[in-house]
Formats: C-alpha cells, structure tokens, sequence
C-alpha cells in the first residue's frame, strides 16, 4: 500500500456487520492492516446503536446479508438510507436471489457473494470513498493529490 | 489471505497462544454486550498497542476460543445475553486454553476466589486495565 492510500484509509472507518465471529474478525482485521479503522457490530441491533451516534463518523458500512438482530441486511440497508443518506453499503451474501433483492434494496450498495477476497472488498470501499469524494468536491475539475489514486 | 468462508471456520495461520512481550500486538478477547462500551474499550486498547478480537456474548467468546486465534487474555463481562454468562466462558476457557490469562470486567464481579487472574469492577479505567494486561503478558512469559 502506498503512502498516499494508507493515510487516505486512515481517514475513514468501516462498520463491518457480521454475526459470525469468526468471519467478522478476520475481514475485520484485514481492513484495519490495511489503514481502516473498525467498528465491529454483531448484528443489526448494535449497528444502528453505533450509527445512531452523533459522534461516531461511518463512511462505509459492510454487513451480511443474513446478519441477526431485529434487522436482516436488507432492512438495515433500508434503515440506513432512510436515516444516515448518503452512506455507503455494501452488502455480502451467499443467495443469488438475495443478492438480486439486496441490490434492489441497496441502491448504492454493490453486493458481494460469499465467499469474498478481503482484498476485494477493500477495493470496493476504495471506490465508495472515491464516489463520496467526488460528490462532495467543491470543486469538481480536478481532484485533490489525495484522492486520486482512487478514481 | 485466506478467503472469509461463508458459515464455517475462519481461517486463522497465527501460532496459539502467542504471550511474548516483544510481540507488536498481543490479542485480547475482549467480550462485552454493551455496544458502545465495548467500541470505546476496544479502541483504547487498540490504540495502546494491542490487537483486539470483540465477542458479544459468550458464544461468540467460546467460538474464538475454540478457533487457533492467537489471545493472550480474555476480558470478560459477566453478565452476558444467551445461555452462558462470563463465568462459563471462563470455566471452559480454562480447560480449553489453560494458558491464556483472564481479567473479569464486570458491574457485578463474582466473589469466587481464584474465577480470574484480576477483577475490574465497572466503571473502570481502561488505562488501568491495559497497564494491568502488559504486566500479565510480561510475567506469563518470564
């Protein structure tokens, strides 16, 4: 990882949304090597705990399709549209058909099959950043040194 | 980078166990069920230099226990959501893992002599307990 991408990453933090433990401290870790930091939910119920905190800044959320709590991934990605806009999910899963409704659902949301790449994944939350980065430039002609790596 | 499975084992290559000091980032279990709670302590820890598992309850404990995850020591909560409750995690830990070190971090400590290596009643300052986990990895390994 280069310079320019490791104090990029640093910057933004990742809600991975895993019930299973095993799995969640794995991707979990892989992003924070890769210069992320991470806010660990077991299910649904504590990622809208977290999110509902003014304080706690997420630029991208990585839940499981089929995480437990009051909320299945897709009813949390439906939640998270409604009250934290402009945040970016990403969906995993194992169920084509899932994934189809899951994308249906998740309008920004890419959706990944299980079992994924971490290095995939960290490509995908690199280009979430970079969408988020573009739209929120004040001035669109040319992107800061910064972010460029990720266009 | 091992692929994350879907539903199985993670896949884990670190040795067990691993308490030497000079380690970078000697792994903490740490297992609590108040989100928030757990985010801040989990935080600091990090920030002081360790890597830190989080479990929500003890299931989730006993799953990472039961997996070759390189913990030196586990903190648990007590009273826990499920079946199982601290004191259980600590007891199967213990037969389980017999080398890894136990601090119970609790509003309701239990009495029983001898349950845990240290006892942290909540509130508690984390500074304290990280300073009091340095010392447990260097003296497990002396």
């Amino acid at each position: 990882m280069t310079p320019i991408v490791a104090a990029r990453a640093a910057e933004a933090t990742v809600l991975v949304a895993d019930s299973d433990v095993l799995e969640r401290m794995v991707i979990a870790a892989y992003l924070r090597d890769c210069g992320y930091r991470v806010i660990e939910a077991a299910d649904s119920d504590e990622a809208v705990a977290i999110l509902k905190e003014e304080d706690v800044e997420v630029y991208v959320i990585l839940a499981d399709v089929a995480i437990g709590g009051s909320l299945n991934g897709f009813k949390l990605s439906a939640w998270v549209r409604e009250h934290r806009k402009g945040l970016r999910i990403i969906l995993v899963g194992t169920i084509d058909d899932s994934a189809e409704a899951a994308a249906d659902l998740c309008e920004h949301g890419p959706l990944m099959a299980k079992p994924y790449d971490p290095q995939l994944v960290v490509d995908r939350i690199k280009r979430l950043l970079a969408e988020r980065d573009r739209r929120t430039a004040p001035d669109q002609t040319e992107p800061e040194a910064g972010t460029r790596v990720f266009a | 980078m091992p692929l994350v499975p879907f539903g199985g084992t993670a896949m884990i290559t670190s040795p067990i166990g691993d308490l030497d000091p000079d380690r970078r980032s000697p792994t903490i279990l740490l297992v609590e069920d108040e989100t928030l709670l757990r985010m801040a302590v989990a935080d600091q820890m990090r920030r002081a230099g360790f890597d830190v598992i989080e479990a929500c309850n003890a299931q989730e404990a006993l799953d990472v226990v039961y997996s070759n995850a390189p913990i030196a020591v586990i903190v648990t909560d007590i009273r826990l959501p499920g079946a199982l409750d601290g004191t259980a995690i600590i007891r199967i830990a213990r037969i389980a893992r017999p080398e890894l070190k136990v601090i119970i971090a609790s509003a309701n400590p239990p009495v029983e002599a001898g349950l845990a290596h240290a006892t942290y009643a909540k509130p508690y300052d984390v500074e304290a307990l990280v300073k009091e986990i340095r010392e447990m990895i260097r003296g497990a390994v002396r």
